[in-house]
């Protein structure tokens, strides 16, 4: 499956429904605006306030998700979630007149709003990418838990290549290779490509093989496979950990903003 | 789960069946009429090799030897004694006449035995058909006087049916004078044939047995047999530019055949065993006679050579879901009727799917986000619930069982006692054992066996499947071609 | 021979990993940590924290204190802005349509109006201008664009204003060619007795010492009178200004506003009458009282400290349970003022010489058979009204100077009489002052409730201009009333012989060739009357782009004033047209009136 088709639309009626939504919005907006001075707190203002704060409720409650499985499967839940929140947050634009805010709360409200659909977009981009990038490129597959473990496996089964091999390949390996096999080496690199450094990375092993005798030869070609798989596990580590660790950029703001628009709403009844 | 299970009684029962299960004595059973069949000049050799397949067993007047609804994987032959097959509806009155003490000696001559029950005596042989064909137990064979028997399992009936002729024959027999008529009815091509010509047919019919891998049919010799799959499973592939693709298998049940033979053909396609397979086989000229003259029947075989022909073109053109036929195949997990797959170039890895899992089973998750990988797709090992499942066979306390009318194969973990029989017996290790957090009595931690159970009594399906975020995750079962073709792309 | 990596999972753990924990669960506290700490530092008067932008220049210092403008749970009402803003100005709008409260007939009003907030928008930041600028509010119920606009109704509303006498005529050709004569040129004719103001945008008010005197009273002086009789007028004092002619006295240097003219106008027209000046008389008390009234109101809460504050509430509930027990008296309010009228009718005829008692007992009889009879409760023409309201003043009038004990009751009760309005009946005059003094009670909690909760009390310097105007008005009428003077007491002189309406003629003689005079009353001079009623025109901008004669066209020609030459709206698009002058509602028209009517 191609990484740019990965990135389409699911479900492409629904985005273009999204969209019709959009434009729908932005027009109730321009007539409004036509018709007399744009008050957020009253008439059409407090509509889009009411549906954008309405909007963010839903897009909060979408760990809750499992509870509705009666309703809809999770995969229905993670598509509302984008929508819902992507126009919750137009309307919340709307909803201010396109004025920047004046006030404290106000100004921080428009600033998470911002925040959190950017890293809900980054979140997107990632979570289509990065299992499109991890199938087609590598070909070891492994729970994220287990990554220590196999490195240790990997680092056992070199060990084992390496009894018995020549003093060159054997002065080698201790000083360059195991120390790089022993460690974990994430990088933002296997982002955009997931082979990264490997050319570089199996250089000097490759170099080596003119040096020495026929069955080191050998060796280093089950060492270069090895690190290839030490490497796909560097790979999964980053990959996998970016995969839930983008959360802690989305989820904790979120809940500020939750709590800022609770405010908000409280401040604006009661005064 | 009602009320407290007796788990230590449950326990010490295995125990003890455990003990019964010692191999049988040598001496003794070269003395069986049974084990005469063999061959002399190969006997010995023989019972040493099925010796520890083979047990003797006491029952006590009243003790159900094997009982309805049960997975058998033995055949038993009576030793010493007289049993009872009762039908379900059989089983309470007999119980009650049981009451009553067991009479004395080798025959019920001063009890009758209630109407309309059959009686097996010294020799009769019971629990074939079930081993073989791998369906549960029909009726219940319940001990009448002290009765002694020898189980053989599986492995050591193949291995007698191959060398005894006699015995084969026999079971031959059985199988065509009880169940071949009903299993030939079932394939629609007879369903219009009168009775007679069925006799015919069952008379004539050839039972043959099949090793894994064995060449049946091979493609473009003449077609002069109609063969009835009637246990294991048998693959059928076409050679397309020197490849060899598979097309479909043919479960227990499934023909394969009759156009050539009505059409006077060659083998289009090649019929190979994929594990030991019984077949039925039937003559090009038992087969025109007992459908030649049927004209509607010759309509429908034309629909049926049309829509096979669709199939093996759609195939040619379309490689990809031939080949994860064949991945099928090769792996097992055609015997699924419902298999697990997880897209990895959707899956974000986030586990939702485990999670939900353990939320659905009280905490413990009874599948692992790891297992075989083919192209995109991820074999987790999640239980398949095999058409023909292994693991229900020997569980010691019935905790694990199949629910008839639905898929589900489901562990009742209050009844498990955690022999683990049923994880060692599974071939792609999709049963676990998990520990409970309480102790046994010798100090081992207690364990019980957990395994996906489609999440029956869930009214939404599966809890991985709707727990998925991106729809990742999916169930597919290998024998429903047309979902392979679609979700497998 | 290379070595695979296997593709897949390499053997498969036995052990199930363990599950990540959720930590979905945080959402929730979180949330509620934020909010509550939000809702706590609102609780320690971090205002800022709720503020959703600063206030505007004008209400800056407001910004310390929420509860100035905003009651909770409601939001901020029209009584808060009125602790500063003058309810009697913001409650008269311009137009019946938009007012709030009303200041007159309530019933007459369709609907209550929008809010003060509906249109001052604050928090917007403190260069924001408060009233709102775009015509989008105004084309809410009206129409957008000049070229939509209607033609003016002029003077339609003149018709309510007080009648005025027949002017004896301005000649604006007389004057214009008097003007040439003295060689100021057409075109300058009209700038030199219209100047513009150099106060506001506006052209100076034609006051006589300014614009007429410096022909018509040269040397000081409008002429003399002719020769009245001297019993018909005061005293002269100062003897340098008279003379005597055949007995008949006439002063020689009359000003403008003479006063001792002014003074025999006054005892003449309380002879020649008596009825109209006691009319006049009475419609001037009502005026007073009103503005008095209206002075009261002008007088912000604001002003008043804590205990005057709870005695005008105390003040106020004492009133609305009156009102309401005379509500719940029902008609009977005519039954007890006629029983009132009764007493004093009773109390005259105590004391008092014969005639006041045969008026008396007319009166009481009358009062009566009212009394007896079946009271018709429905609305008198306003002929009928008329006649019967000059009957009672007249009454009161007689009772008043019959005795100074009932002077207090005679007051309030004419004060009663002039306030009833044509086709009002009394349960709707009580039910229209019920609601008025209502609003004012909660105004008054309110503001007591803000006091006891620490809040300052605002500048009462805002109200300055009102006051002033209002005094100004009332010290007006006091003149006038003075004026007018009371009836005298000595009877009238029954001499056939005299004539007070050629005696009144001769004194005014001067008088009248500005003044209409009108059963001894002397009318106001012809002064234009505001033309726009509801919408506001300044000459200024206009001096310098077109003549005077481009609009007021034939103004030169007229030989009576009172006609305002003044062309359509035709005139006002010509420049005032979408890509020419800019055009926006608020230029002429205003929502909010700036003067008190």
């Amino acid at each position: 499956m191609r990484i740019a088709a990965a990135l389409r639309p699911k479900q492409p009626r629904v985005f273009l429904a999204s969209l019709g939504v959009l434009v729908l919005l932005a027009a109730a907006h321009a007539i409004g605006l036509a018709r007399g001075r744009f008050d957020p707190g009253r008439g059409l203002g407090l509509a889009f306030g009411i549906l954008a704060a309405a909007g963010y409720v839903f897009a909060a409650a979408y760990p809750w998700r499992r509870r509705a499985a009666r309703l809809a499967p999770a995969r229905f839940w993670t598509q509302a979630h984008v929508y819902v929140g992507g126009l919750a947050v137009a309307a919340a634009l709307l909803h201010s007149g396109f004025v920047w805010p004046h006030g404290l709360v106000d100004t921080a409200l428009l600033l998470l709003s911002g925040w959190t659909t950017f890293t809900g977009f980054l979140g997107v981009w990632l979570q289509k990418g990065i299992p499109a990038r991890l199938t087609e490129g590598l070909r070891v597959e492994v729970l994220l838990e287990r990554i220590p473990e196999l490195r240790a496996r990997v680092v056992a089964a070199a060990d084992a290549c390496i009894a018995g091999a020549g003093d060159v390949l054997r002065r080698h390996y201790r000083q360059e290779l195991r120390p790089r096999l022993e460690r974990p080496h994430p990088a933002l690199s296997y982002l955009i490509e997931v082979r990264a450094g490997r050319d570089r990375a199996l250089e000097p092993l490759r170099r080596l093989a003119s040096f020495v005798a026929a069955p080191d030869k050998a060796r280093i070609d089950d060492l270069i496979g090895l690190h290839i798989e030490k490497l796909e596990l560097d790979a999964h580590l980053t990959l996998q950990r970016l995969l839930r660790g983008w959360l802690v950029l989305h989820a904790p703001p979120a809940a500020v903003l939750l709590g800022l628009l609770a405010f908000h709403v409280f401040s604006a009844l009661w005064y | 789960m009602s009320g407290p299970v007796p788990k230590e009684q449950l326990r010490q029962a295995y125990e003890a069946r455990l003990r019964l299960l010692v191999p049988a004595d040598v001496a003794e059973l070269a003395r069986l009429p049974l084990i005469q069949l063999i061959p002399e000049k190969i006997r010995p050799n023989v019972i040493g090799k099925i010796q520890k397949y083979t047990h003797f067993l006491d029952f006590a007047p009243g003790q159900a030897v094997v009982s309805a609804g049960e997975w058998s994987d033995s055949v038993y032959a009576i030793v010493r004694g007289a049993a009872v097959v009762l039908e379900p509806a059989q089983e309470a009155p007999w119980k009650a006449v049981m009451r009553g003490a067991p009479p004395p000696g080798p025959a019920p001559t001063s009890r009758p035995a209630p109407p309309r029950v059959q009686t097996l005596g010294v020799g009769d042989l019971f629990g074939d058909r079930s081993a073989l064909s791998r369906f549960p137990v029909a009726a219940t064979v319940s001990a009448w006087t002290p009765l002694r028997v020898l189980r053989v399992r599986l492995p050591a009936l193949r291995m007698l049916t191959a060398v005894a002729p006699e015995l084969k024959k026999r079971l031959d027999q059985r199988y065509r004078e009880e169940t071949l008529a009903h299993q030939l009815r079932r394939v629609g091509l007879f369903a219009e044939v009168d009775e007679a010509a069925l006799q015919r047919l069952r008379e004539r019919a050839k039972l043959l047995a099949f090793s894994p891998g064995q060449i049946v049919a091979r493609e473009g010799t003449l077609a002069d047999s109609f063969y009835m799959v009637r246990g294991g499973y048998l693959k059928v592939s076409v050679d397309v530019g020197g490849a060899d693709l598979a097309v479909t298998y043919l479960r227990p049940g499934d023909f394969a055949g009759e156009t050539a033979i009505l059409l006077d053909e060659r083998w289009p396609f090649t019929l190979q065993a994929v594990e030991h397979a019984e077949l039925v086989r039937l003559e090009h000229e038992d087969m025109v006679a007992a459908v030649g003259d049927k004209p509607r029947l010759k309509d429908r075989l034309w629909d049926e050579a049309l829509a096979r022909l669709k199939t093996r073109g759609v195939v040619a053109r379309n490689p990809v879901a031939s080949e994860y036929l064949q991945m099928a195949l090769e792996t097992g997990l055609v015997h699924g009727e419902s298999v697990l797959l997880i897209d990895l170039s959707t899956c974000t890895r986030c586990d939702d799917c485990v999670q939900a899992c353990a939320d659905t089973h009280g905490g413990q998750p009874v599948f692992i986000r790891e297992g075989k990988r083919y192209r995109n797709w991820l074999v987790p090992t999640a239980c398949y619930q095999c058409t023909d499942p292994v693991c229900l066979v020997d569980c010691p306390t019935g905790a694990i069982r199949r629910e008839v009318s639905t898929l589900e194969v489901t562990i009742d973990a209050p009844t498990c006692i955690g022999c683990s029989n049923c994880a060692t017996r599974c071939p792609w290790n999709n049963i676990v054992m998990v520990e409970t957090g309480s102790v046994r009595k010798d100090g081992k931690p207690e364990e019980v066996a957990v395994k996906c159970d489609l999440c029956h009594g869930r009214a939404e399906g599966p809890a991985c499947v709707s727990a998925c975020p991106h729809g990742s995750a999916v169930r597919i079962s290998f024998k429903d071609m047309a979902a392979v073709r679609s979700v497998l792309r | 021979m290379a070595y695979k990596v296997p593709w897949g999972t390499p053997e498969r753990t036995k052990k199930l990993p363990p599950l990540r924990p959720a930590r979905s669960a945080l959402i929730i506290p979180g949330v509620a940590a934020v909010t509550l700490l939000l809702l706590f530092a609102l609780h320690a008067r971090w205002r800022g924290v709720a503020v959703p932008g600063p206030l505007s220049q004008a209400h800056g210092a407001s910004e310390a204190r929420c509860e100035e403008c905003h009651a909770p749970t409601v939001g901020v009402l029209n009584q808060r802005c009125q602790r500063c803003h003058d309810q009697v100005v913001a409650e008269r709008l311009s137009h019946r349509a938009h007012e709030q409260a009303g200041q007159g007939h309530t019933a007459a009003v369709a609907h209550t109006g929008p809010s003060c907030g509906s249109c001052h928008r604050e928090h917007l930041g403190r260069p924001a201008p408060l009233a709102p600028r775009d015509d989008g509010q105004c084309a809410r119920c009206h129409f957008r664009g000049l070229s939509a606009h209607p033609e003016f109704g002029r003077g339609k509303e003149a018709a309510s204003a007080p009648r005025r006498a027949a002017a004896p005529g301005f000649s604006h050709r007389k004057h214009i060619a008097e003007l040439a004569k003295k060689g100021v040129a057409s075109a300058d004719a009209c700038l030199s007795c219209h100047p513009p103001s150099r106060e506001t945008l506006e052209l100076q008010e034609i006051v006589f010492d300014r614009h007429c005197a410096s022909c018509h009273a040269s040397a000081g002086s409008l002429g003399m009178t002719d020769p009245v009789p001297p019993e018909d007028v005061p005293t002269p004092r100062d003897i340098g200004e008279f003379q005597t002619t055949g007995g008949r006295i006439v002063k020689t240097v009359v000003r403008h506003r003479d006063p001792w003219v002014l003074a025999g106008l006054s005892r003449l027209r309380w002879q020649i009458d008596p009825e109209g000046a006691a009319d006049e008389r009475g419609v001037l008390e009502a005026r007073m009282s009103v503005l008095r009234r209206r002075l009261a109101l002008a007088s912000p809460l604001a002003g008043l400290d804590l205990p005057a504050l709870e005695a005008r509430g105390a003040a106020l509930s004492a009133e609305i349970a009156g009102l309401e027990a005379r509500r719940a008296g029902g008609s009977g309010g005519v039954a007890a003022a006629l029983g009132q009228l009764n007493a004093a009718a009773a109390a005259a005829a105590g004391g008092g010489g014969a005639e006041a008692d045969r008026e008396a007992k007319q009166l009481q009889a009358r009062a009566l058979a009212l009394g007896g009879g079946a009271i018709e409760a429905q609305a008198l023409t306003p002929a009928e009204h008329d006649e019967r309201r000059l009957e009672l003043l007249v009454a009161l009038d007689t009772l008043a100077s019959v005795s100074g004990d009932l002077r207090l009751r005679t007051e309030d009760l004419r004060r009663r009489v002039l306030a009833l309005h044509v086709g009002e009946s009394s349960e709707e005059v009580v039910a229209r002052a019920l609601a008025e003094r209502r609003a004012d009670e909660r105004r008054v909690l309110d503001e007591l409730e803000l006091r006891r909760s620490g809040v300052a009390p605002t500048s009462a310097n805002l109200l300055a201009r009102e006051r002033r105007e209002l005094e100004d008005a009332l010290g007006e009428t006091m003149s006038r009333l003075q004026q007018i003077g009371a009836p005298s007491p000595e009877p009238a002189p029954l001499d056939t012989a005299r004539n007070p309406a050629a005696s009144l003629a001769s004194l005014v003689v001067r008088c009248a060739l500005c003044h209409a005079t009108e059963g001894g009353a002397l009318g106001e001079p012809p002064v234009t009357h505001q033309v726009f009623v509801r919408a506001a025109f300044v000459h200024r901008p206009h001096l310098g782009q077109a003549t005077c004669a481009s609009c007021h066209a034939g103004v030169e020609a007229s030989e009576r004033s009172g006609e305002s030459h003044l062309p359509g709206i035709v005139r006002c698009r010509e420049c005032h047209a979408p890509g020419r002058v800019l055009t926006s509602c608020q230029q002429c028209h205003r929502y909010h009136p700036g003067t008190p009517q």
